[in-house]
């Protein structure tokens, strides 16, 4: 390299570190809670952190708010386990998780409120190329677990057949498809399987990342990675994630419902039904929630003889975790204490209808009520708010 | 000269910092994961099972996929990245030479996202259908060719990482053929050397650059996260066929760290960082080690 090819490598080098050390400057100032903090000119930032699954429910529904009260949200999509651990060291002013805090992080935080804001649901999907298209096949719960467990390995296993007779010719091996990054969606699909199955709750458990068993698996990642292993991979079937499922038009299967015996279509009603059913039993917010599961209340419930016709099984809530003392959090002001409030007040209320858009499950007017009563709990230096 | 001072200071500073920016990752990393030493020692680097619910964590499997996801992209990348190499620097007229070393260089500047989504589209279903399932009926007696076939796996995973790595070691390999003294080359056809013995000669007198842009394209392969967690398919098991799924240690991390919510599945994966920067570490000793050897015998030969 000639001497001019020299310095100019060192003059970009130059060049390229002062525009680096320039943006984490800019980054960590703009980022730094002390210098945008809380005077009174300053707009008001409230700052959440988890769940990938809510970001765009509560990134759409913050903007809204942001245009007609002027309070800003930020919310940083970084996982639900990540969103727990900033919620418990304090560094956001409210968590997004999709599974309820563990007995133990619940008493590492001390005084955490939990207040579902969106419901998710789980949609079985598969790629069977001689069916007609838009087939809906039946499965049970028993038979789902049984496919992922490597036990029915063929589309014509008479079990399958008994639910869907179009199946008796399909001599094929499946391939089962399953989320390979963790997630909510795993989450509930991997309780569902553990409270209909008791092979599967004593082998594989439930989780955001399992130890999946059966050989011919397949790990897609994300919703879109699981989507298109399935549309690739001719006689697999995998689990996709409600919202997403209806946004890109998926073909899906009928659940049973082990309440009434009938195969349901996962819909927006037919989830809510069973939302509203499974609601009644929910803790207070401020009780320990690690045990909350929609999916197993549910079976619990149909096996004591209750009936709720049209209600699809495999449902859960993605929840906000606060403090119940929110003078705790470092930069924390009363207006601020305030405005997360009437925030969180407006999303479980007002704010579902974007939730409809987005193509979320809006909540009942049962949980909403719960989450009101929850959030009256709030205090800022022991006073309520 | 109190200018040159300063700068020398600056250096030094800039030169220290790198030295404490390693050691704190490499401490930081140990910290994170010393719960998992603690609780499973080496079996964590020895043993295949990988169950968070259960809390039971060993890496076996992914170390062997990142390895081997690594060997397939070398052993397809450098025969075509070295005769490329020669090609443009040799053969390519000088007009044309700059839009095809461009196009090289613009293989590189592809985000690897845009790798992986290309890998689900069009990679994966078309070596299953074109390239997987005719191999298969054609070697099925074969151990190793059994199996399902769904197009994911570590040898797609391999083949990604090869189009991945092959503009670092051509474009580095070029660069040296360009720079080789022309004597040598001229000698070469003075002698009457045919177009494959002259390219001989000269990858002869540049191996130890071939040898960086391998060490180089390692690397890349190495650490690269977020194409491989999309093609591989996410297995944690011992690959049992060559179309088998399986994971490699910075794919695994990319999938699972934003949802690990247990503290032990936590420091599992910063365990599972912690070998891969061991690794990487020792991938550099080894390259300085053959490059050492290498040129300690080229001067006894001199």
């Amino acid at each position: 390299m000639d001497s001019s090819g020299m310095s100019r490598l060192v003059l970009s080098i130059v060049i390229v570190a002062i525009v680096a050390i320039g943006g984490v400057a800019y980054w960590m100032l703009s980022n730094n809670p002390g210098t945008s903090g809380s005077q009174g000119s300053q707009p008001i930032r409230i700052s959440g952190a988890g769940s990938t699954f809510v970001t765009y429910f509560l990134q759409t529904a913050a903007y809204y708010y942001q245009q007609k009260y002027g309070v800003e949200v930020d919310y940083a999509s970084i996982g639900s386990g990540a969103g727990i651990q900033q919620f418990l060291a304090n560094a956001v002013d409210f968590g997004a998780t999709d599974v309820p805090l563990s007995t133990q992080a619940w008493q590492q935080a001390g005084d955490a409120l939990h207040i579902p804001e969106a419901i998710g649901g789980v949609v079985l999907t598969y790629n069977i190329p001689d069916l007609p298209p838009n087939t809906h096949l039946n499965f049970t719960g028993e038979v789902i677990a049984d496919i992922y467990l490597g036990k029915i390995t063929k589309w014509n296993d008479p079990a399958l057949v008994k639910l869907n007779p179009i199946l008796a010719n399909i001599n094929q091996p499946i391939t089962t498809v399953h989320r390979s990054d963790g997630s909510g969606t795993t989450g509930v699909f991997t309780d569902y399987l553990s409270s209909v199955s008791q092979e599967w709750a004593q082998t594989v458990g439930s989780g955001l990342s399992v130890n999946w068993p059966g050989t011919n698996s397949l790990g897609g990642k994300g919703s879109e990675g699981v989507a298109s292993a399935v549309k690739n991979t001719p006689y697999s079937i995998g689990y996709v994630e409600f919202t997403y499922a209806l946004k890109n038009n998926i073909n899906y299967g009928y659940v049973e419902n082990p309440s009434t015996g009938e195969f349901v279509a996962p819909t927006i009603e037919s989830i809510s039904k069973t939302v509203s059913y499974v609601a009644l039993s929910l803790p207070r917010g401020d009780q320990d929630w690690s045990s909350v599961s929609m999916v197993r209340t549910f079976i619990q419930m149909s096996k004591s003889n209750h009936t709720l016709f049209g209600a699809y099984p495999i449902v859960t809530f993605t929840y906000i975790v606060i403090h119940k003392e929110l003078s705790k959090i470092p930069n924390m002001t009363k207006e601020k204490a305030q405005a997360l409030v009437n925030f969180l007040k407006w999303l479980v209320t007002d704010g579902q209808q974007y939730a409809t858009n987005l193509y979320y499950v809006p909540l009942p007017q049962s949980v909403q009520n719960l989450d009101l009563q929850t959030l009256s709990m709030v205090t800022y230096n022991g006073m309520n708010l | 000269m109190r200018g040159d001072k300063i700068f020398l200071y600056i250096l030094l500073f800039i030169s220290a910092l790198f030295v404490v920016i390693v050691f704190l990752l490499g401490f930081e990393l140990y910290r994170g994961s010393s719960s998992i030493f603690d609780i499973f020692g080496f079996n964590f680097i020895l043993s295949s099972t990988w169950d968070p619910v259960r809390g039971v964590f060993g890496i076996a499997p992914v170390i062997l996929g990142s390895f081997l996801t690594c060997f397939i992209a070398l052993i397809l990348a450098i025969p075509v990245a070295l005769l490329t190499s020669y090609f443009i620097s040799e053969l390519v007229p000088s007009r044309l030479k700059i839009y095809i070393t461009s196009l090289v260089e613009l293989l590189a500047a592809v985000p690897s996202v845009v790798y992986g989504l290309w890998g689900i589209l069009v990679l994966v279903p078309f070596l299953r259908d074109n390239i997987y399932v005719p191999l298969q009926s054609a070697f099925y007696f074969l151990p190793g060719f059994g199996g399902a076939i769904t197009g994911y796996g570590i040898l797609t995973a391999g083949i990604l990482l090869a189009i991945m790595i092959l503009p670092t070691i051509t474009s580095i390999t070029k660069e040296a053929i360009e720079l080789l003294p022309a004597s040598i080359k001229e000698a070469a056809i003075a002698l009457g050397a045919m177009r494959y013995q002259s390219a001989r000669i000269i990858f002869t007198h540049i191996k130890l650059t071939i040898i960086a842009a391998i060490m180089l394209g390692f690397a890349r392969a190495f650490g690269e996260a977020m194409a491989v967690a999309m093609v591989i398919g996410g297995s944690h098991l011992f690959p049992n066929s060559i179309f088998a799924t399986g994971y490699t240690l910075p794919s695994l991390i990319v999938n699972e760290f934003t949802e690990a919510t247990s503290p032990l599945h936590y420091s599992a994966l910063i365990a599972a960082g912690f070998v891969l920067f061991v690794i990487a570490l020792a991938n550099i000793v080894v390259a300085r080690l053959i490059i050492y050897r290498t040129t300690r015998f080229m001067r006894l030969a001199i």
